[in-house]
């Protein structure tokens, strides 16, 4: 009847895509994520800073920052859109699979992976690497409050923290967020879909181990950056 | 020509055989119901029919090719001249009716045009008409079922699977229900020359659809050609399901056990 093209993704795979970027993760909720970012770094960098001037380095809150954005940042977003959307995500497959509606989409010729997990993947990696941007901007503007207040040495801090900075940081930070994204989007899912879920305590297992599973992950990936790649240049 | 041939089926699941030694032939053109306690993997043989699970003995040929070891893209293509009702009546909850119809065009190289009236034909087919915006968690079970049966005819299959059609509905339903497989069963394959579609399809042997349906509902097995009855994982053929009597089937699903001792089914002529 219909015959298959060449169609390498679905119609409505822009459609999905978009769909899953602000259905979990809609305007309120990153406004509210962001606030909490933004609060933690304040106090993270208001502890340090107050050790700092006990010992007169507060000239160092720079290379404080620099810490702050490299590795921080990257886990607390991983953390946050693992704890939201990789969940959501991976809740939202297994209930599909307990009411057949996954069956329903095989029996429609639908690639599942196409279909289901594609589009969430997709949104998954620009969402992380996109708030990571905006976390560092948020360290970025923390690191600036808190040198007004306390009254920091502001060209030491600068220079500190340039002395620090590498634009490999960079770089490497987008790379680490994409791939947070990449195990985030593909593995909560994957193992949910792969599982044998029939009723709702088999969603409730499926659930639980797909975000254990990408926890540990999303570690031994911090580990793998921190430790075994090492970045250019710089003594951990 | 068979639109299903099983042969030799057998399913575990743990270390419980499901299905022993299912051997099932349906001819095209027939209506077929099983019939079986709950568990006894009526559903599972459906399942199994479809390639939504894998048998761990035995073949099923339907339409003459053996689903088993069909790759993707002839698996797609002999999914295609398949509709299946599934018990649940699943339907994306994110997506409205026309868009849950329109996940069967998701790689179809036909223009949009052509597949909005599909679907309003489908729904028309249906009696759902004006449906097509309304979420799933807007529809009455009724309707939903209705949706359920659009969605697996939408591509006008040449086999229709149900399970439990009538299941947790209403008489009026039902009845509708009842009605619409019915019509489904003995419409004439259409000629889908519709614009974008390409040429008519290839016409099957008797020119019509084969049904394959679990189900309870004596409405249901009176349409059957023929009925089965599935015990301890095997077939048995009860015969057609005018002649059965009502009384007999209602003593068989109490019971759940074919009656030992007896030579064959009850027939209306001698309950009569």
């Amino acid at each position: 009847m219909t015959k298959r093209s060449f169609r390498f993704l679905p119609r409505s795979f822009w459609y999905d895509l978009t769909q899953a970027i602000w259905q979990p993760f809609g305007l309120s909720l990153l406004l509210v994520f962001s606030v909490c970012w933004f609060v933690a770094g304040f106090l993270y960098l208001t502890h340090s800073t107050l050790n700092l001037q006990a010992y007169g380095l507060t000239y160092l809150l720079g290379a404080y920052s620099i810490g702050l954005d490299r590795e921080m940042v990257p886990f607390l977003v991983a953390l946050t859109l693992l704890l939201t959307t990789g969940i959501s995500f991976s809740s939202e497959i297994a209930n599909m699979k307990a009411s057949e509606q996954v069956d329903l989409l095989e029996m429609a010729g639908l690639d599942t992976i196409d279909y289901l997990i594609l589009p969430r993947l997709g949104a998954v990696i620009i969402l992380t690497v996109g708030l990571t941007i905006i976390g560092w901007v948020f360290a970025f503007v923390d690191c600036y409050l808190i040198s007004i207040q306390m009254h920091v040495d502001m060209p030491g801090f600068l220079r500190t923290a340039h002395e620090f900075f590498r634009y490999s940081f960079v770089w490497l930070g987008l790379i680490k967020a994409a791939v947070n994204g990449l195990i985030i989007g593909l593995v909560p899912s994957l193992i949910v879909l792969l599982r044998k879920i029939n009723n709702s305590l088999d969603v409730r297992r499926a659930v639980i181990t797909a975000s254990a599973v990408s926890f540990i992950l999303l570690i031994l990936t911090f580990v793998f950056f921190a430790v075994i790649l090492r970045y250019p240049g710089v003594i951990l | 020509m068979n639109a299903i041939q099983a042969q030799g089926i057998i399913k575990f699941f743990g270390s419980q055989r499901v299905l022993n030694q299912v051997d099932l032939v349906v001819p095209v053109g027939k209506f077929v119901a099983i019939i079986g306690p709950g568990g006894c993997g009526k559903s599972t043989l459906l399942k199994i029919i479809t390639r939504l699970l894998l048998p761990d003995q035995g073949r099923i040929l339907v339409f003459e090719q053996d689903i088993g070891r069909l790759h993707h893209a002839r698996l797609s293509q002999c999914r295609r001249r398949m509709g299946i009702v599934f018990q649940q009546s699943p339907l994306l909850d994110q997506r409205d009716i026309a868009g849950n119809l329109r996940l069967n065009f998701e790689y179809a190289s036909v223009t949009a045009s052509a597949i909005n009236q599909r679907i309003a034909e489908t729904l028309a087919m249906v009696n759902l008409i004006g449906y097509e915006h309304k979420m799933p968690g807007q529809l009455s079970g009724g309707e939903r079922k209705r949706a359920a049966i659009a969605c697996a005819i939408v591509r006008r299959p040449d086999l229709m699977l149900y399970d439990e059609p009538t299941l947790s509905l209403d008489p009026h339903n039902k009845n509708l229900v009842v009605r619409l497989m019915n019509d489904l069963h003995h419409s004439a394959p259409h000629a889908y020359s519709a614009e974008g579609f390409g040429k008519a399809r290839v016409a099957t042997n008797t020119g019509q659809i084969t049904s394959l349906v679990v189900s309870h509902d004596l409405d249901i097995l009176s349409l059957a050609d023929s009925v089965l009855f599935l015990q301890d994982g095997r077939l048995h053929h009860l015969g057609k399901g005018q002649d059965l009597a009502p009384k007999y089937l209602r003593r068989l699903f109490a019971e759940s056990t074919l009656p030992a001792g007896k030579n064959g089914p009850e027939t209306r002529k001698e309950a009569t």
